[in-house]
């Protein structure tokens, strides 16, 4: 079955570049993208995906405030975020909500390991 | 103006700067598929008007530079600078190189070159934070185009008489691409009293360790 994917990022460069190596690894995967937290909720509300990758910073709500609001409205989505700001506290809280944590640049084999490939 | 710092606060922060700096290589290295030559840090205390001299004499006449603001345990901005005839070459980093098939346009440009300032800077700045087990606030990146001269007024968002510029700078280059670019970290140093108390925690922290 293919897997569907929104990646959630306000860099267009970032949702390219990760959406490259997410077809690298998969060339089928079917990849959705949004450019700020409000417009993925907007997007989920009439589309399911199984996987979302999610950037930390962005202008109007971060990454784990979406994230924590997806576990709500979609508790069976993955959520994972995608972000520079590698500290170990974001890391820490992030994991300990039940969200992946990928550093950008993102490593094929995580990526992998968040598609289970 | 060193007085600024004890010697073994200025060793130890130019010893975290390093690491941070490595941390961003390696990003960076992951992006251009290649190695990343760094310089070794270079950390100085100065006036608003010599660091503008500063930045005269060493940087090139054109920059186009992202900048993040940071807070926390130090407060400041920090900024990647480069050549602005060379930030195209940065942009094909950011897009895979050779095999991106898409039209760059400005807006692309920019986006690219705010998103390698995201992460470049980011993950120096959340090395430092981690090493010093203290939280840095990031607020989203910036881009401008500046002469030097202009440089302090991109990176201060006030500039007052007593105002010292704590100026970090790291020259890094990919050798194949011919392209070099500088990390430079501003802060106020006088209303940076937390920042000293957490170096000398830190420097304690070893003594007992």
């Amino acid at each position: 079955m293919t897997l569907r994917i929104l990646l959630v990022d306000d860099s267009k460069v970032s949702r390219l570049a990760l959406s490259k190596a997410l077809r690298k690894i998969d060339e089928t995967l079917d990849i959705s993208e949004a450019a700020s937290a409000d417009a993925a909720e907007q997007y989920l509300e009439t589309t399911t995906v199984d996987c979302v990758l999610i950037d930390y910073n962005m202008p109007d709500r971060n990454g784990l405030e979406l994230a924590e609001a997806l576990f709500l409205s979609h508790p069976a989505i993955k959520k994972t975020l995608v972000t520079a700001n590698i500290q170990d506290t974001l890391r820490e809280r992030a994991l300990s909500m039940g969200v992946g944590f990928i550093a950008k640049p993102a490593k094929p084999e995580e990526l992998a390991a968040v598609l289970g490939a | 103006m060193e007085a600024f710092l004890t010697d073994d606060e200025f060793d130890l922060m130019v010893e975290l700067v390093n690491i941070g700096v490595g941390k961003s290589a390696s990003a960076l290295s992951q992006l251009a598929g290649e190695e990343v030559l760094l310089s070794v840090p270079a950390l100085e205390f100065l006036t608003l008007a010599d660091a503008t001299s500063v930045f005269e004499e060493r940087l090139p006449a054109l920059l186009t530079g992202v900048s993040q603001e940071f807070s926390g345990f130090f407060s400041g901005k920090a900024a990647l600078l480069f050549p602005e005839s060379r930030s195209l070459d940065l942009v094909n980093v950011m897009l895979g190189g050779d095999d991106f098939d898409g039209e760059i346009d400005a807006e692309l440009e920019e986006e690219a070159l705010s998103e390698l300032g995201n992460i470049l800077l980011n993950n120096c700045l959340s090395t430092l934070s981690n090493i010093l087990n203290k939280s840095l606030a990031t607020q989203l990146p910036h881009t401008f185009h500046a002469k030097p001269a202009g440089l302090i007024s991109q990176l201060l968002s006030e500039e007052k008489d007593e105002t010292i510029i704590m100026l970090l700078k790291v020259d890094f280059s990919l050798k194949s691409r011919n392209l070099s670019g500088h990390l430079v970290f501003v802060i106020d140093f006088s209303e940076n009293g937390t920042f000293k108390k957490t170096l000398q925690d830190y420097l304690k922290s070893l003594e007992a360790a």
